[in-house]
């Protein structure tokens, strides 16, 4: 008997804790071929890795623990392997194959010389039930049914110990806010003023470039984690119109700030996962009730600007139907982002914690 | 050394580019290999699989003088069942014959089939040819081989002093014999779970989610497509069958339980012999897989379009993470698409199909050619129409392609090629044997696809392919 790592994307992985992929390249998934590929040091990495921890008895495999790694370098050129969190695929659930899960990719990884690993790991709150699983759930390509990966995940504190223990130290904490679309709009409607700002809705016609080192370094996760540097509200690669979805302010005719948010796509029928984007006749069609602003930036470090992009994102999503609206992605260590979050009735209702250990 | 009754080897085809490492292509394993490898097996002899090009991406310093010396054999068996493996196929046989003193080369697959008189003709090495279906002709053969008597071994044609023979006896399996074949023992293959990891049928070699097994559902087909060799009318002069031969549901869902418990996450299903005129076949097992409550993806090939109720439980059936459905419409132009398809379907026949397959939620693949029979640029253009169309208006289409079609050895173009509108480059085997000899040297070939049309070269022909794929595609990264 060895266990051993297997690089290969289990089914029974999403029969249990069913997935949804977003990459720009979702339509090579159903192919099983995803792959962008990374070249670091002159060896070409594969970008996503689907890591099945399982052991060999006799001609049969039986898998035991999954997590997806995407590498990527950082801008100090290091290969860091960002994981998502582990899910348990068979009745063993010795915390100790974690150990084995991440030892095996560090040898995986171990010829390409230093690597940073980073974990992903569900934050209290996430052992509540629903509705707390809108999407995005992890800052890769790939979130979870969060309510269902509960159930097959390590319990929280004894997974921590057991990592720090291994080495990993938290790195950062992530924070998913909520608050009733009712009481956004009232809210901010006490504090809306007129504003210097021109906020635009409908953003069809111009195909703006973005760049992440152009917008407010509250971003930074996303430009840390999102493994992207730059994006477009007019995407080819997307078959639907993300510029429904996405609010952008001007001043003096210059750019200053964008929210971006999406509809809970887990709300959909399972049998349009993994690859929503594939359908998006349902997507338009779909009465969703939560709604999630997964990516913004300010250029103006300016509450109203903040306020006032989120009034108008709210005022979208209400006219579709939406009721519910999370916030995600924020630094819990980005302490004006966060009272102003506090201030017009946001409360934590998740949190992402990523841990890293140089290796 | 290892003992072996039957060493069955599968040949890669090599292609010589400028970089310092090889191009390995055509990687599949044809599936009968598994079944006359477990057959023969079964009857006591004891048999292994190696494939060279698996070997070889395993190990770049692999050799086949290296792997002779790991077997003393007494037969090798060769598959030549894809044409673009008849250099690399002989010169196996070659370096076997020069390796063991005594060993005896047998050959078989559709293009050994075709040409088994002259390869045996031009190639003294090869001792013997099973032309058609060749499960029991190889354990009989087996146990002729002692006597050395080989005019009762069906299905063979073989040397004798310096003379072809043709067995009299012929051979075409039952449905039981048939449905007795196994054809998931993989484990008779060497690394045999590396197979599954690095090979699938785009030939990229690196590694993927998913994890394809390749089911045998039967074999045969009722129409003739112009371009195809392994029509009806093939199929008769290579085997002597005149009607497609399905595994019953029972075996093929014994297949798919043991591909699962081997974790192979997809199942490759190229089978579709009638088209929509009987899809009852494929109710019955789609039913007997859930009944099983098998967990797996299907990439299936159909070839014509489907019913809803066919998408319908086809979609209820398998794991959604990696099932696909493949369709080959070919030609935009209904005019070349009629004159060469097997099974014709019309554009608003065609839309009405990826209708209902955005409607039921199922991703699409979808496969064009040219150097079609009668096929003009004109023609192409309407192809090139029809595919933007199709990227426009169907989001679940997840990939689109265009490729040039190359000649196969007894298509009904490559028969009777005045009646088809086409020059044939290839007439023989050695033709087509000089070309892959020449991509494996990295010499220039003076033809590629072996033909070219009335109405355009061969060099048109490529470049349109490459054109449609260049102006139609699915945006991926």
């Amino acid at each position: 008997m060895k266990i051993k790592l297997d690089v290969r994307l289990p089914l029974s992985l999403f029969r249990k804790v069913p997935f949804l992929f977003t990459a720009p390249n979702y339509k090579s998934f159903p192919m099983g071929t995803p792959f962008d590929f990374l070249t670091y040091h002159a060896s070409e990495i594969p970008a996503l890795l689907p890591c099945t921890l399982c052991i060999k008895e006799e001609n049969t495999l039986n898998d035991l623990l999954f997590s997806f790694a995407f590498p990527f370098i950082d801008n100090d050129e290091r290969l860091i392997i960002y994981c998502t969190h582990p899910v348990w695929l068979g009745n063993n659930r010795d915390l100790s194959l974690i150990h084995y899960l991440f030892d095996e990719i560090i040898t995986y990884f171990q010829e390409l010389g230093e690597i940073v690993l980073c974990i992903e790991q569900l934050g209290a709150g996430a052992q509540t039930a629903p509705p707390y699983d809108a999407y995005p759930t992890s800052l890769t390509h790939l979130s979870y049914n969060v309510s269902e990966l509960s159930n097959f995940t390590p319990p929280l504190k004894e997974s921590l110990n057991l990592l720090h223990d291994a080495g990993f130290k938290e790195y950062r904490k992530i924070l998913c806010y909520e608050c009733e679309i009712e009481t956004l709009l009232s809210n901010l409607h006490i504090s809306n003023q007129i504003l210097p700002y021109e906020i635009l809705e409908d953003i069809r016609g111009r195909n703006l470039i973005i760049s992440l080192e152009d917008v407010n370094p509250s971003d930074m996760i996303a430009k840390n984690y999102s493994f992207a540097n730059q994006f477009t509200f007019i995407s080819p690669q997307y078959s639907f119109d993300i510029g429904d979805y996405s609010v952008i302010s001007f001043h003096d005719e210059q750019f200053v700030g964008f929210f971006q948010w999406t509809p809970n796509l887990l709300e959909l029928p399972m049998n349009t996962l993994p690859i929503p984007y594939l359908y998006p006749d349902l997507i338009r069609k779909h009465k969703f009730t939560t709604g999630k602003i997964f990516r913004f930036g300010t250029k103006i470090k300016d509450s109203d600007l903040f306020k006032g992009l989120l009034h108008k994102t709210v005022l979208i999503m209400r006219e579709k139907g939406v009721k519910t609206c999370q916030i995600g992605y924020i630094d819990e260590q980005d302490e004006i982002l966060t009272s102003i979050l506090d201030q017009v009735g946001f409360t934590v209702i998740n949190s992402l914690q990523i841990l890293k250990k140089d290796v | 050394m290892k003992d072996l009754d039957c060493l069955i080897v599968h040949p890669t085809t090599h292609i010589k580019t400028r970089s310092p490492t090889n191009v390995l292509t055509n990687v599949i394993l044809p599936m009968g290999s598994i079944a006359i490898a477990d057959y023969i097996d079964r009857n006591g002899f004891s048999t292994e699989i190696v494939h060279t090009g698996l070997e070889e991406m395993l190990n770049p310093s692999f050799t086949m003088d290296a792997l002779f010396k790991e077997y003393t054999p007494t037969v090798i068996g060769i598959d030549l069942h894809w044409y673009p493996h008849c250099y690399d196929a002989l010169h196996i046989a070659e370096l076997a014959k020069n390796t063991y003193e005594n060993v005896f080369i047998v050959l078989g697959g559709f293009t050994a089939s075709c040409f088994a008189e002259e390869i045996l003709q031009r190639f003294d090495y090869v001792d013997a040819i099973v032309k058609g279906d060749a499960e029991i002709p190889m354990l009989d053969l087996l146990k002729a081989l002692p006597s050395n008597n080989l005019s009762n071994v069906p299905n063979l044609f073989y040397r004798e002093n310096t003379s072809i023979r043709e067995s009299k006896k012929t051979y075409l399996p039952s449905q039981d014999e048939f449905d007795s074949f196994n054809f998931h023992n993989v484990l008779l293959l060497r690394h045999w779970h590396k197979y599954s990891q690095l090979t699938h049928e785009n030939d990229n070699l690196r590694q993927k989610l998913k994890r394809q097994g390749w089911l045998c559902i039967g074999r045969g087909c009722s129409v003739n497509c112009s371009y195809c060799g392994g029509g009806n009318n093939a199929q008769c002069l290579i085997a002597r069958r005149s009607a497609p031969l399905l595994r019953s549901q029972e075996k093929v869902v014994e297949t798919l339980i043991a591909l699962e418990e081997m974790k192979i996450s997809c199942a490759y299903m190229d089978f579709d012999p009638y088209g929509r005129k009987t899809r009852e076949y494929y109710f019955k097992l789609f039913d007997m897989i859930r009944k099983e409550d098998i967990d797996i993806s299907a990439q299936f090939l159909v070839w014509d379009v489907t019913s809803k109720k066919f998408l319908e439980e086809f979609k209820r059936t398998f794991n959604p993470l990696y099932t696909t459905l493949t369709l080959s419409p070919e030609s935009g132009s209904e005019t070349i698409r009629k004159l060469n398809k097997g099974f014709y379907y019309s554009d608003s026949e065609l839309f009405s199909w990826l209708d209902l397959t955005k409607e039921i939620l199922i991703p699409i693949e979808l496969y064009f050619a040219t150097g079609l029979t009668n096929e003009t640029v004109k023609h192409f253009g309407e192809t090139v129409q029809l595919g933007k169309k199709v990227v426009e208006e169907y989001p679940n289409v997840v990939h689109i392609a265009c490729n040039p079609i190359f000649l196969e050895p007894n298509s009904p173009r490559f028969l009777d090629p005045q009646k088809f509108g086409i020059v044939l480059k290839f007439q023989q085997f050695t033709d087509f044997y000089m070309t892959y000899k020449k991509f494996a040297l990295g010499v220039p070939v003076s033809s590629r696809l072996g033909y070219e049309t009335e109405n355009m070269s061969e060099t048109d022909i490529i470049r349109l392919a490459n054109y449609f794929n260049n102006q139609v595609h699915v945006f991926t990264h």
